[in-house]
C-alpha cells in the first residue's frame, strides 16, 4: 500500500480524499494556493504545500510544479479528485512517466474517452447506443447546417473537449444556427483551448442517468448500479439520486451491461462514470464517459455500502477489487443536493464572498461533504461550489424528507446560496412522484422572482430584524452587543457535564 | 414606538416596535423575542415561530438578511427619513435612471445593446464570463441604453457600473 498520496486538487474533493486516506493511514499531502491559505483542505491535510497564486494555471493546473512537489516530498502516489488533471491524458502519462502512481484509469483509457467523436465511435464499435449526430467535429457553419437538416431540429451543439455544459448550446431552428455555433466555439476555446464543437439529435424529454463502473487491473469489472442526475440547471446537475425512480429491473439489467461494455472496450481500470441518456420509453444512448471521481460518488456509496475512494486508492496499489459483483445490492435511497453560491433570480450567476456564518445540518441520513468552514473565502477563481448534502433514507420518499429538513438546518450567510431554490424543488409534487426530466428546471419555471403582492413570513422577519438594528445603530452610532432587546444567549455560559 | 419603513423587493412594510417584545407589522400585532448568537446572527422567533438569521450591514440604511437559505435585501429608513425619500423621488422619478453594476469580477465577453437601443425588462445586456462561464446579464427595467461604459474584453472589478439605462 502507498505510504504517501499527493492530493492534486482542493475543496470538497481534496476533503473527501485527505479523509480517505487517514482512514487507510496513509499519509496526505495537500497542496494549496493563495486563495485556500485556509481552506479546510489545507488544515485536514497531514501535510500541505503552497504551490502557488490563486489562478488555477499557477497552481491547481501546473503540471511541472504538482509532479516536481510529488517527488520531492516523495509522494508515491497522485489522486486527482474530479475537474483540474482528472482526465488529462497529458498528466496522467507525465506521471506515469515519473514513476509515481496516478490514482485513476491509464492515460491511454483516458485518452481513448477523453476525444467525444472518438468515445462515440468506440462506442458505436462495441455495440453500445450512442446518440444520432456527427462523429467528427463540425468544421464549417455550411457543413452544420446540412447536417442539422438531414436529423432534424431540435439539434445540440457540445464542445468535443467538453463537459459540465460549458460550450453547450441547444438550437431549435436554422435561424438561431449561427449565433449558437460561434457561442459554443468560443466557450469551448475559453474553457479546454479548443474549439471543436460536433452536433447531437436533441433527445425530447431525456433524463440524465448515468452507472458507476470500477475495475482493478486484474481484469475484474464491476458496476454500482445508476445515479439519476436529471435535476440540472445550465445543464449542471445540482440534484442526484441512486437508485433512479424512472429505471425498473429489466432497464438496470440492460444499461449496466451496457457500461460494463463501455468500460472493457478502452481497457479501463479504476472508478468511472459512463452517462446515458434515457428517453420517455426508456431507450438509452451513450453520452460520454467520466474516466474521474464523480462529484455525485457519495450517493452510490451510501446505497452499496462501497467506499469508492478507499476502492481507487487500493486499486491503483495493484490490488482486486474488494468485493464481488454477485454481493452487491442497492440498500435504501440516497439523494445529494449541490449547495452553490449562486443566485437562482439571477440566471445562477455565481456569488462571490465570505462565508460569515456556516452552520451544517446534521442528524440521522445525514451526510455533508464539504471543503468550506466560516470565515472561509469564495472567489472568483475557482467553481462555487460550498458543499454537498447527502441524505440517506429506507426509501426515496424517506430520503426527501430527510433532505428538505437538512436544507432547513443548513444555514450559510455572506453569499447568496441556492438553498431556498433547492427546498422549492424537494417541495414539488412531481419531483416527488419521479416525474422529471432534465428540462424540469427551465420548463418549471420555479426561478421567477417570487414578488407576490403578498408579505411572506420571511420578509416580515427580516423587516422586523432590520428595523431593530436600524434602532440599535440610530442610538449608538454602530450595533452592539448588549442592547435592549438583543442579549447574548443564556445556554452558551453553561456546562453540561 | 419606534416607526420603521423597510422595503423589501419594492414591497412597503410599516413596522412599529417597543422595547417590551411587541411589534405591529404592517398594523399586525406580534410577540417577538431576539437574542444574539454572535457578531451577525440572531435568533428571533415571532409569536414564538423561531427563525436563525443572519444580518450584514450594508450601509446605514440597508441591511442582507440571510434565513431559510434565502437572502432578503432590506433597505430601512425611519418614517420620517422615508416621507423625505418620497419627496425626492418624485422628483426624480421622470426621468430615473438604473445603473446596472457587475455583479462579480469578471471579464466583458460581449456587449449586446448600444447607446440609444430600446431594451424590454429581461432582455439580455451583457455578456460576463465569470468562473469560466458565461454569465447573462439581464435588463431588471424596460428603457433605453444612455450610456454603455465598458466595453468587449474589458476586464471589471465587482460593483463596476456597466451601463445605464434610462
Amino acid at each position: 500500500m502507498f505510504k504517501k498520496i499527493l492530493i492534486a486538487n482542493r475543496g470538497e474533493i481534496a476533503v473527501r480524499i485527505i479523509r480517505a486516506c487517514k482512514e487507510l493511514g496513509i499519509t496526505s499531502a495537500a497542496i494549496y494556493s493563495d486563495a485556500d491559505s485556509h481552506s479546510l483542505h489545507t488544515l485536514l491535510a497531514d501535510e500541505s504545500y503552497y504551490i502557488g497564486e490563486s489562478s488555477v494555471s499557477s497552481s491547481y493546473l501546473n503540471k511541472e510544479k504538482i509532479i516536481n512537489l510529488a517527488r520531492e516530498i516523495k509522494a508515491d502516489a497522485i489522486h486527482p479528485g474530479y475537474g483540474f488533471f482528472s482526465e488529462n491524458a497529458d498528466f496522467i502519462k507525465a506521471v506515469e512517466d515519473s514513476g509515481i502512481t496516478f490514482i485513476g484509469p491509464s492515460s491511454e483509457s483516458v485518452r481513448m474517452m477523453g476525444s467525444k467523436t472518438g468515445a462515440r465511435q468506440l462506442m458505436q464499435k462495441n455495440n453500445v447506443p450512442i446518440v444520432p449526430g456527427t462523429t467528427e467535429p463540425v468544421k464549417n457553419n455550411d457543413v452544420a447546417l446540412k447536417f442539422c437538416k438531414e436529423i432534424g431540429y431540435p439539434v445540440l451543439l457540445k464542445a468535443s473537449a467538453g463537459g459540465g455544459g460549458k460550450g453547450m448550446r441547444k438550437v431549435s431552428s436554422e435561424d438561431e444556427f449561427k449565433d449558437a455555433f460561434d457561442a459554443a466555439k468560443r466557450e469551448a476555446m475559453n474553457a479546454f483551448g479548443n474549439d471543436d464543437i460536433y452536433i447531437e439529435k436533441y433527445i425530447e424529454q431525456p433524463r440524465h442517468i448515468e452507472v458507476q463502473v470500477i475495475a482493478d487491473k486484474h481484469g475484474n469489472y464491476a458496476h454500482l448500479f445508476e445515479r439519476e442526475c436529471s435535476i440540472q440547471r445550465r445543464h449542471q446537475k445540482i440534484i442526484e439520486e441512486a437508485p433512479s425512480p424512472f429505471v425498473d429491473d429489466i432497464t438496470r439489467d440492460n444499461i449496466t451491461s451496457a457500461a460494463i461494455k463501455a468500460a472493457k472496450a478502452c481497457n479501463y481500470y479504476n472508478a468511472g462514470t459512463i452517462e446515458f441518456l434515457m428517453d420517455k420509453d426508456k431507450n438509452f444512448y451513450f453520452l460520454e464517459m467520466n474516466t474521474r471521481l464523480q462529484v455525485e460518488h457519495p450517493v452510490t456509496e451510501m446505497i452499496t455500502s462501497i467506499d469508492l475512494v478507499n476502492e481507487q486508492i487500493s486499486i491503483a496499489a495493484g490490488n482486486k477489487l474488494s468485493f464481488k459483483q454477485v454481493d452487491l445490492r442497492i440498500i435504501g435511497h440516497a439523494i445529494e443536493s449541490r449547495i452553490y453560491a449562486e443566485q437562482p433570480e439571477n440566471n445562477f450567476l455565481s456569488s462571490t464572498g465570505k462565508l460569515i456564518e456556516y452552520i451544517e445540518p446534521s442528524g440521522p441520513g445525514v451526510r455533508v461533504d464539504s471543503g468550506s468552514v466560516t470565515g472561509y473565502d469564495i472567489s472568483l477563481y475557482y467553481d462555487p461550489l460550498i458543499s454537498k448534502l447527502i441524505c440517506y433514507g429506507k426509501t426515496r420518499e424517506a430520503a426527501i424528507s430527510i433532505m428538505k429538513r437538512a436544507l432547513k438546518e443548513f444555514h450559510i450567510a455572506g453569499v447568496i446560496t441556492n438553498i431556498f431554490f433547492l427546498s422549492e424543488i424537494f417541495n414539488q409534487k412531481d419531483f416527488y412522484e419521479g416525474n422529471y426530466d432534465i428540462n424540469y428546471i427551465e420548463k418549471k419555471g420555479l426561478i421567477s422572482n417570487s414578488s407576490s403582492e403578498q408579505l411572506t413570513e420571511m420578509e416580515c422577519v427580516a423587516a422586523l430584524l432590520a428595523s431593530i438594528l436600524k434602532n440599535e445603530s440610530g442610538i449608538n452610532g454602530k450595533i452592539h452587543n448588549s442592547g435592549n432587546h438583543i442579549h447574548t444567549n443564556k445556554w452558551l455560559e453553561q456546562n453540561y457535564e | 414606538m419606534n416607526e420603521y419603513v423597510v422595503t423589501i423587493n419594492e414591497k412597503k412594510i410599516k413596522v412599529n416596535f417597543s422595547n417590551n417584545s411587541k411589534a405591529f407589522i404592517n398594523g399586525k400585532e406580534y410577540d417577538y423575542k431576539l437574542s444574539r448568537l454572535n457578531n451577525n446572527t440572531y435568533n428571533i422567533s415571532l409569536d414564538n415561530k423561531t427563525f436563525l438569521i443572519t444580518a450584514r450591514r450594508s450601509n446605514s440604511s440597508e441591511y442582507s438578511i440571510t434565513l431559510n437559505g434565502k437572502v432578503i435585501e432590506t433597505r430601512v429608513l425611519t418614517a420620517l427619513q422615508e416621507r423625505a425619500a418620497n419627496l425626492i423621488e418624485l422628483k426624480a422619478d421622470k426621468h430615473s435612471t438604473t445603473i446596472i453594476k457587475s455583479p462579480m469580477p469578471g471579464m466583458i465577453l460581449k456587449v449586446k445593446k448600444q447607446k440609444g437601443d430600446s431594451v424590454e425588462r429581461g432582455d439580455s445586456l451583457i455578456i460576463l464570463e465569470a468562473m469560466k462561464m458565461e454569465n447573462d446579464i439581464r435588463s431588471p427595467v424596460s428603457g433605453t441604453i444612455k450610456e454603455v461604459k465598458v466595453s468587449e474584453g474589458q476586464a471589471v472589478e465587482k460593483g463596476v457600473s456597466l451601463l445605464i439605462i434610462e
